[in-house]
């Protein structure tokens, strides 16, 4: 949503019921679609609420005397800005402003009422559909994405696409402490840190462009932990975009018995350790790995 | 059960609410009970992740509830597979423009081996309120606790962690938020409250807060300029160790716009991020500007941002580069052409993966040539380099789609696919390429019943072998006005040509019986 009009009506403050009251004489139905929603229209209410010219614009005692040549505004049928504009005179929550702040779907054409429908619909939000098919309307491509072999249960209707993609709207849990990570966090909180010993490939903060995505795809993979690359031997892609190390992977003096071991055999906790700084898992130690030699740290 | 139980109890408080006049109550709901027959052949029953929560037997299938008690208080209630592992249900009781109370809870079973033996459950509850005691005044108010124990594998089978081998944890998170209005100004105080507690290690229990604040104002002098400012400090610590790591950060946006046609916006974000555990400050500056002109027909828009990192012991630098526009003519087409990068410069070369490259290319048209008929193409294609480690990753993604509506027969659509990806480094690469089809069919004709059915197909080739595929089929027969029979038949099927054992065969039929309810 654009904000670069947010002047709130006056109109809410003038149009006493006398003006909606005639509109419904003509559009009964319309005040009918909006009972039990947050912009049903009081008609016997003391102070000013939502009146219909609080959203339809126009000269409502010309529209009275002659519908088509003073016809009032429809906001569902102004471009996006223009409906923003209509619809922030009440509503400028975070949801609002984060819409301003990114702007993509005003961009797109995409307005308000794209998304929600204010008459007829007693859906949650009122949204015009349930998500996720809502935002598939749009992203068709996401389904056969969350069709993979391991994906986050979105067509279960289990996890909503708003609860990741606006994260500061009301379903938001965590917001703003570990940059985009935060998301993740809400479900997954055992990997939020902080850890005694952080993977700066984790957090997001990092000079090393750290955070979830760098390893996982959110919406569906066909690898394991829903990975980017494969995990498997003798490689282990996942670890090797960013650690391409000889003294491990090329390594002769670990002969054949750790030829194509995983990392995290030894480097057990990758999300970020409570024990050791390499991660690496304590009976390592007992071992005598890390006691001489070449892992005395 | 407890949980929806639980739920239940909240609807029967609701429908005593003392507004709850008999006389001027009004129900409408709908009952629905059923079955699920399933037959399964397969060698690893964690192959197909859409069947982890079915259970053969006896299903509440659903109980809503929507209503008023009067003509000004309003109440819904949706429960699912009742008596199931992956129960939810929603609540909700509003009065128009003073009160809306909510309450949410779902389930949901992980599988992790071949004889699904090893599961666990996560339960995630939600409740808060959104009061509005005065027109200029809003009170949010959320709580959420989201749960998880059962039984874990490490990947790869084999591996050990810390973590052990089982899941016992919880989170208590709760918000609190004060939002005023004053005409087009709204000045909102936050508070976050988060708790962890983990059953199995005590040294991982943690809690955390954010404080936040936000306002959105029009400049006093010319309001064609909107500020947006928003401010946070947050800390997190371990209780165990008593290591903790604090943010602060500012944001400021301004959008300005000269004329209606021309949007000019700035923003810029300061982060300090303080972490005990690696001993550095992290700070991180980001300005960002952009141009959008907007036609009657679309829009053009290009931005350019600059970013530094600094965290004591290297320093990053960041360009970022977008350009794009979009065409629009009477809802009819729809075109989108964007291209953006990102490239990051490591000024010491002492970060691990020094200089990143970045890149993607997007173009999306969708063009609905009669009102029945919709008909959409996207490509996107990413480019991300490490030159100064030797890694390369690419991918490209197209996709076409079509759907067809045709009042009183039904809608017919179907959507396709196709996605490459290349990652190599220096000790080897990696690819795949997948075809992914999903297509649908709804049949109204015939008075009373309708029939339905579609396919997904997913094929994953290269350096991995796939085939996946779920089919369905499904009738709903109305009689007596209010009651419906349903019957749904799904065939599952996963093959995996590396991994022979992988594969799973799965024919799964659910039928139900829904009663719809209301008061006269």
């Amino acid at each position: 949503m654009l904000a670069l009009t947010l002047s709130r009506h006056d109109t809410a403050a003038t149009d006493y019921p006398p003006t909606s009251e005639s509109c419904v004489e003509c559009h009964d139905d319309a005040l009918k679609s909006l009972t039990g929603t947050v912009h049903a229209i009081d008609l016997d209410a003391e102070k000013p609420g939502v009146w219909c010219t609080s959203c339809h614009a126009g000269d409502p005692d010309a529209h009275v005397d002659d519908a088509e040549a003073s016809p009032m505004a429809h906001p569902a049928r102004l471009d996006a800005r223009a409906e923003a504009a209509v619809c922030a005179t009440c509503h400028a929550s975070s949801h609002q402003q984060n819409m301003m702040e990114w702007n993509a779907h005003a961009e797109n054409a995409v307005n308000c009422s794209s998304c929600h429908l204010v008459h007829g619909n007693d859906n949650l939000r009122l949204l015009a559909q349930r998500e996720p098919e809502l935002c598939m309307e749009c992203h068709p491509s996401v389904e056969g994405e969350f069709s993979r072999s391991y994906r986050h249960p979105v067509l279960d209707d289990v996890i909503e696409c708003s609860e990741c993609h606006m994260p500061l709207a009301e379903r938001s849990r965590t917001p703003g402490f570990r940059g985009v990570g935060d998301v993740c966090f809400q479900c997954h909180p055992q990997f939020r840190g902080p850890f005694p010993f952080e993977h700066q490939a984790t957090v997001s903060y990092s000079t090393e462009e750290g955070g979830c995505l760098n390893c996982h795809e959110p919406h569906g993979s066909d690898q394991p932990r829903m990975l980017k690359q494969s995990y498997e031997a003798p490689h282990f892609a996942t670890c090797s975009q960013c650690h391409l190390v000889p003294t491990h992977q090329f390594n002769v003096q670990h002969g054949s018995q750790w030829a194509g071991v995983a990392c995290n055999q030894c480097h057990v906790d990758i999300h970020g350790s409570y024990a050791n700084r390499y991660f690496l898992a304590p009976d390592l130690s007992l071992q005598g790995c890390t006691s001489w030699g070449c892992h005395q740290f | 059960m407890r949980s929806i139980s639980i739920m239940t109890i909240l609807a029967a408080a609701l429908l005593s609410w003392p507004g709850a006049d008999a006389r001027g109550t009004e129900v409408d709901g709908t009952i629905k009970l059923g079955g699920v027959i399933i037959d399964e052949q397969a060698g690893d029953l964690s192959a197909v992740q859409e069947t982890y929560n079915l259970e053969e037997g006896f299903s509440f299938t659903q109980l809503r509830l929507n209503g008023n008690f009067d003509p000004k208080t309003y109440f819904s209630l949706d429960l699912a597979n009742v008596n199931l592992r992956n129960r939810r249900g929603e609540v909700e009781f509003r009065v128009p423009s003073l009160l809306r109370f909510y309450g949410r809870y779902d389930q949901w079973r992980q599988v992790f081996d071949p004889e699904r033996t090893v599961t666990s459950d996560r339960k995630d509850w939600r409740f808060g309120a959104i009061v509005t005691p005065k027109r200029w005044f809003t009170l949010y108010a959320d709580y959420g606790y989201v749960s998880r124990a059962g039984d874990r594998l490490a990947f790869p089978v084999g591996t050990t962690s810390v973590f052990g081998t089982r899941y016992d944890y919880a989170l208590h998170t709760f918000r609190v938020e004060g939002e005023v209005h004053q005409g087009p100004r709204t000045f909102a105080l936050a508070y976050d409250h988060s708790d962890y507690r983990d059953g199995l290690s005590e040294v991982a229990d943690r809690k955390g807060f954010v404080a936040s604040g936000r306002v959105f104002t029009p400049c006093r002098f010319d309001e064609r300029l909107t500020h947006f400012v928003r401010a946070a400090y947050g800390q997190s610590e371990l209780d165990y160790s008593g290591l903790d790591y604090t943010i602060q950060n500012i944001q400021y946006t301004g959008v300005f716009g000269p004329i209606y046609r021309v949007q000019l916006r700035y923003s810029f974000f300061a982060n300090r991020t303080d972490d005990e555990s690696t001993e550095l400050k992290t700070d991180d500056f980001r300005h960002d500007v952009d141009a959008t002109y907007f036609h009657r027909y679309g829009s053009v828009f290009a931005g350019y941002g600059y970013e530094t990192n600094d965290d004591d012991r290297s320093l990053t630098s960041y360009n970022l580069y977008t350009v794009g526009g979009s065409f629009n003519y009477r809802q009819r087409v729809n075109a989108k052409v964007e291209y953006a990068s990102r490239n990051k410069k490591d000024l010491e070369k002492l970060t691990l993966l020094k200089d990143v490259e970045a890149s993607r290319l997007l173009a999306k048209l969708t063009v609905q040539p009669i009102d029945r008929l919709t008909i959409g193409a996207q490509a996107k294609q990413r480019e991300r380099d490490f030159p100064d480690i030797g890694v390369e990753a690419e991918g490209l993604s197209a996709n076409g789609f079509a759907r067809y509506e045709y009042e009183g027969w039904g809608s017919l659509g179907g959507e396709y696919t196709y996605t490459a990806d290349e990652y190599d480094d220096l000790a080897g690469d990696y690819e795949t390429e997948s075809h992914v089809v999903t297509s649908r069919v709804v049949l109204d004709r015939i008075p009373g019943v309708r029939l339905g059915g579609g396919l997904t197909y997913l094929d994953v080739g290269k350096d991995l072998d796939i085939e996946k595929s779920i089919g369905f089929v499904e009738a709903e027969y109305t009689f007596r006005e209010d009651y419906h029979l349903e019957l749904k038949y799904n065939v599952y099927n996963y093959d995996d040509y590396i991994l022979l054992d992988r594969y799973y065969t799965a024919n799964i039929v659910w039928i139900n019986v829904a009663y719809d309810f209301r008061t006269p």
